[in-house]
């Protein structure tokens, strides 16, 4: 089943915000990361450049202390020693060992105080000489110096380090942090940014939905009067109260409605004008023909006369059943037509008009029902026909000797004509083409148009009634059965 | 009788006139609704068969001039309409009866002779079907040139039947017939004479269709 107009807009709207949303994520995630970056960059380069300024002068101090204190030693030399061994020992031992790592390094920094992302940011600090001045307590190395930006992949966690020369004490100062905090930060930001358009979206595609829905409520009414017509009908329809985008639909269904109906029209008139201009000529056929029956005295062309006669009569009631069928088929049951028509009283009618034919020919026929008193809601004519239509047929497929058998049964909603004959009945793969227009049971010798049936079910769909054709058990024969609505 | 054919269509005119003048009549025919009107002022015609098509002066109109010129000559129209308005016209301005096209030429003949005698106010002088005949006035009844002892209510049953041959009337409407000569029927009459007239008319006469009625069927030309 193809989507509904509301359906399609609403996948289609719906995926064209979320994928505008999609690509303005990835324009801010781009710009957040650059900006993270350049941030985090610079905070980098500050930090190893506090670090290097730090640690030249904490060197030159210690130079100069040193320089003091061989001064010192130099002038109060043996005194000194003579006076406190010890404290020579320890000023040599110092001297000797030079810069020391031990007062300065390893600064726990995790029992300190200071922001979570610290614990990602390591550092060292080496001399001239490759003595490692400081370092932080990271457990990666940074020996191999790097100066400026760089990235490197240490222990398998990919970092960002930049590396600088002072360049008087010619101290380098390598700091590094880890990648994954600026991935982190770009991440927080984007998400804490953004997150409140996704609840947004159901909301969006609700609004949608009842949008459209609302949107599409005059076409969905233009809709449901078409579907509720009368399937028979070609009145147009209202344009009224129609959007103005439907309204090219509406008149060309109504110009379509007024080209079927003028169709229609011409095509009953012509079947009409036809039925009526060929009755001139058969009944001049027949009259000429039982003229010459009538001066036929010795009988010489008695059978040849008959055929004529008899073929026209064929042709007569061909005509009839045409003409009828061309007035049904363009019949549309309105109220002014209905009335309660007594079904009962229809039947006994028929019967005593066309029940001779069945007596000329030997068949019992029977009645079986009520008198009178049995009303349905229709359209007196057209129900004669459906009943003289049906009466007529069993008669003409029941052979000499056999029964036409009509029961009424009433009850309490409907009413059911059922009409047995014992004629040869219909084979089964034929049952469903015997409404078709001329078309006849095959192998079959009686005389009949082929469109009594046509006629029949046209007129039970005019009053909403239901015919059932079957075959009879074990004998021979056809049970049709009727069932029409009762009135009131 | 004599007939005044007013038929535009040559060959059923030729055909009808033939048929008519087989069965014993005087036919003029004329062709159009002009020698229609002049031909009606002939005073012997005893019956006009009128299409209601003519060229020039259409059935109608003529029929409306007769009625209007309160001459009482029988009507019988012949109409290739069938739809019960068109019926319903003629009939209202004055036409006796009407047969639709094609028709049956006795049929013709039938409603011409009871139109005419509908307007002379006789009954028909003898009743004839097949070897049955009846005499409406005396009740006289014979089959086959043999007197039959009819009671009048065996008769009236009969005739209802013989005159409405080949339709099957209900047993409601033959009550109702024998109502018009007496008084009060008892409700198995019918069946009662239906009986008597089969045991002295002979059984396949009359037929009984089950639930319907009875009927006699149309007699053999």
């Amino acid at each position: 089943m193809p989507l509904s107009i509301r359906r399609r807009l609403l996948i289609s709207l719906i995926s064209a915000i979320a994928i505008s949303w999609l690509i303005a994520i990835a324009f801010v995630y781009a710009a957040a990361y650059h900006e993270v970056e350049e941030i985090y960059d610079a905070a980098l380069a500050q930090q190893s450049r506090v670090l290097a300024t730090l640690m030249t002068h904490e060197s030159e101090e210690e130079l100069q202390i040193r320089q003091d204190l061989r001064q010192v030693m130099d002038e109060a030399g043996d005194e000194l020693i003579k006076r406190s061994p010890l404290f020579r020992q320890l000023l040599k031992e110092y001297l000797e060992k030079g810069s020391e790592q031990d007062y300065l390094s390893l600064i726990d920094q995790q029992s300190l105080p200071g922001h979570r992302y610290e614990s990602k940011i390591a550092f060292i600090v080496i001399d001239a000489n490759n003595q490692v001045l400081l370092r932080s307590n990271m457990p990666v190395s940074f020996d191999e110096f790097t100066p400026g930006f760089s990235e490197r992949v240490l222990d398998g966690t990919l970092w960002r380090t930049f590396g600088l020369v002072e360049p008087e004490s010619k101290l380098r100062v390598q700091v590094g942090e880890q990648h994954a905090v600026r991935q982190e930060t770009v991440a927080n930001i984007v998400f804490n940014s953004l997150w409140p358009l996704f609840p947004a979206l159901p909301l969006i595609a609700l609004v949608i939905w009842i949008t459209v829905g609302r949107g599409l409520r005059p076409l969905k009414q233009v809709a449901v009067k078409v579907e509720r017509r009368d399937p028979n009908s070609l009145v147009p329809i209202s344009a009224d109260g129609v959007p103005h985008e439907v309204v090219p639909m509406v008149e060309s269904l109504n110009r379509l409605f007024t080209r079927v109906q003028s169709a229609l029209d011409n095509e009953r008139q012509f079947t009409a004008n036809a039925a009526h201009e060929l009755r001139t000529p058969l009944a001049a056929l027949k009259a000429t023909a039982q003229a010459k029956q009538l001066s036929d005295h010795d009988g010489e062309h008695k059978n040849f006369l008959q055929q004529i006669v008899r073929g026209v009569d064929r042709t007569s009631h061909l005509l009839e059943q045409l003409l009828t069928l061309a007035r049904m088929e363009s019949q549309s049951m309105t109220m002014r037509h209905l009335q309660e028509v007594d079904l009962c009283q229809q039947v006994l009618e028929e019967l005593s008009e066309i029940g001779q034919r069945a007596l000329d020919r030997d068949i019992e026929l029977s009645y079986e029902g009520p008198e009178r008193g049995v009303n349905v809601l229709g359209y007196g004519p057209a129900l004669q026909i459906l009943i003289r239509n049906l009466i007529d047929n069993a008669i003409r497929y029941t052979p000499s000797g056999g029964q036409v058998r009509i029961t009424i049964l009433s009850e309490s909603r409907e009413v059911s004509l059922k009409i047995e004959d014992t004629g040869p009945g219909i084979p089964f793969e034929q049952m469903n083409q015997v409404f078709q227009r001329f078309k006849r049971g095959e192998d079959v010798k009686a005389e009949g148009s082929g469109l009594g049936l046509s006629i029949v079910r046209r007129i039970l769909e005019l009053h909403h009634g239901r015919i059932e054709l079957e075959n009879l058990d074990g004998e021979s024969g056809l049970r049709v059965n009727i069932t029409l609505k009762k009135a009131g | 009788m004599r007939i005044l054919l007013a038929e535009d269509d040559r060959q059923l005119g030729e055909g009808l006139s033939l048929g008519l003048k087989e069965l014993g009549h005087t036919v003029d025919w004329v062709h159009d609704g002009g020698a229609a009107l002049q031909a009606l002022n002939s005073e012997s015609l005893d019956v006009l068969i009128l299409d209601l098509g003519l060229p020039e002066v259409d059935g109608l109109t003529i029929l409306k001039q007769l009625r209007r010129s309160e001459r009482d000559l029988p009507v019988l129209v012949l109409t290739a309409r069938d739809t019960i308005e068109s019926r319903i016209e003629g009939l209202d301005l004055g036409a006796d009866d009407y047969v639709v096209k094609p028709f049956d030429l006795m049929e013709v003949n039938a409603r011409l002779r009871a139109i005419t005698r509908r307007r002379e106010g006789r009954a028909a002088p003898i009743i004839e079907h097949g070897e049955l005949s009846l005499n409406p006035a005396s009740r006289e009844v014979t089959l086959a040139g043999q007197p039959v002892n009819l009671s009048s209510y065996e008769y009236a049953v009969l005739e209802t039947l013989v005159t409405h041959a080949g339709r099957i009337l209900s047993r409601q409407f033959l009550e109702e017939c024998l109502y018009g000569w007496d008084e009060g029927v008892e409700s198995n009459a019918v069946e009662v004479y239906i009986h008597h007239l089969r045991k002295k008319l002979g059984k396949t006469l009359i037929r009984t269709v089950r639930g319907v009625g009875y009927s006699i069927a149309r007699p053999e030309n």
